[in-house]
């Protein structure tokens, strides 16, 4: 798939987005610092054994690499530059896992079990949510006008690139809409004695929804009525 | 059943034990009281490994960037993979890095 970049690429790809994931959240970053060096002398042994071990295996015929598919640099004239990368990469994954698991684990907690229960309450909630699509007017203007869209797309069999501008106008419009609403319902009433600082709140959101919405009828407009006035003609 | 010497035909297989299943093994019997307190830890790395590593395994024979043959290998082969792969390198491999990394720790915070 990425040529010369294969190897290098699937590397990337598989082990870059769980570091970020474990690093990024200040919770578990902090954790993992306090044991920075066990993880960092384990990256280290681990990376040093691994591509020491690994040319062994190729000579030995465990596996080979296709030469279009790795950038046939050597570290050393030894070992391929990405074997040295995936031990690395791998290890320190492994290491910055076990490390914050195991401080968990010590004291009573599942950190992975955790994680995926707050997902899904996440997810729970985030469904739950759609109930506003009943409960306010404009939402339901919304929603019927993205059904009328969607339908309209499908009739007339719009290419991908067409399909992607309508979605993301469709969502955009519904999501701003979902967070107007969500500020609707914190100031839910007509008072007098609000702040100027809560209306102008409520009016910016209101204003979010109106900017979306034009948009979206200009892409709508562009896309579905050359094709509307063909039809008409 | 195989043979003793049978087994030097089958390189991979000899590769996992002399350079994961015998260090895998020394770092068990020293770790031995850490492993059973963090079986929870070894368990999502066996889980991990064994769903989004062989994903990853798969991925690239499927596309060519490494392949294994046959010949050195048992030759029973399970989800596009050897099975000395799925067996031998996810399990001794994982309990490799896991021991080496609970040892790095333990010297640091006595876990």
């Amino acid at each position: 798939m990425f040529e010369h970049y294969s190897y290098f690429g699937y590397t990337l790809l598989f082990c870059l987005p769980p570091i970020v994931l474990l690093w990024v959240r200040a919770e578990f970053a902090r954790a993992m610092r306090e044991d920075l060096k066990g993880i960092l002398l384990s990256t280290a042994i681990i990376s040093v054994y691994g591509s020491a071990i690994w040319p062994v295996a190729i000579r030995w015929g465990c596996w080979s690499y296709r030469e279009d598919r790795i950038l046939n640099r050597k570290l050393f004239g030894v070992v391929y530059v990405e074997d040295v990368v995936w031990w690395v990469l791998v290890s320190f994954l492994f290491a910055s896992f076990v490390a914050l698991s195991t401080r968990w684990e010590k004291s009573g907690r599942d950190v992975v079990a955790e994680e995926l229960s707050g997902l899904l309450r996440a997810f729970r909630d985030a469904f739950a949510g759609f109930r506003a699509v009943g409960l306010e007017r404009n939402m339901a203007i919304h929603t019927a006008a993205a059904t009328g869209t969607l339908m309209a797309a499908w009739l007339f069999r719009l290419s991908r690139i067409e399909w992607l501008f309508v979605i993301l106008a469709v969502a955009g419009v519904m999501a701003a809409e979902l967070l107007n609403c969500a500020v609707e319902r914190l100031a839910p009433s007509r008072n007098q004695q609000w702040s100027s600082e809560v209306r102008l709140v409520k009016d910016a959101a209101a204003a979010g929804v109106l900017v979306t919405a034009v948009a979206a009828a200009l892409i709508g407009a562009v896309i579905f009525l050359p094709r509307a006035l063909a039809a008409f003609r | 059943m195989l043979k003793a010497a049978e087994i030097f035909m089958y390189p991979y297989l000899v590769f996992l034990l002399i350079f994961f299943g015998a260090p895998t093994l020394l770092l068990a019997w020293r770790l031995r009281r850490e492993i059973v307190q963090y079986r929870r830890t070894a368990r999502w790395l066996l889980i991990f490994v064994f769903t989004v590593g062989w994903l990853w395994d798969w991925l690239s024979c499927r596309t060519g960037v490494w392949r294994y043959d046959t010949a050195p290998t048992l030759g029973l082969w399970v989800a596009g993979l050897p099975v000395e792969e799925l067996v031998g390198f996810y399990l001794l491999g994982t309990a490799f890095m896991f021991l080496v990394v609970l040892a790095a720790l333990r010297r640091r915070r006595h876990v």
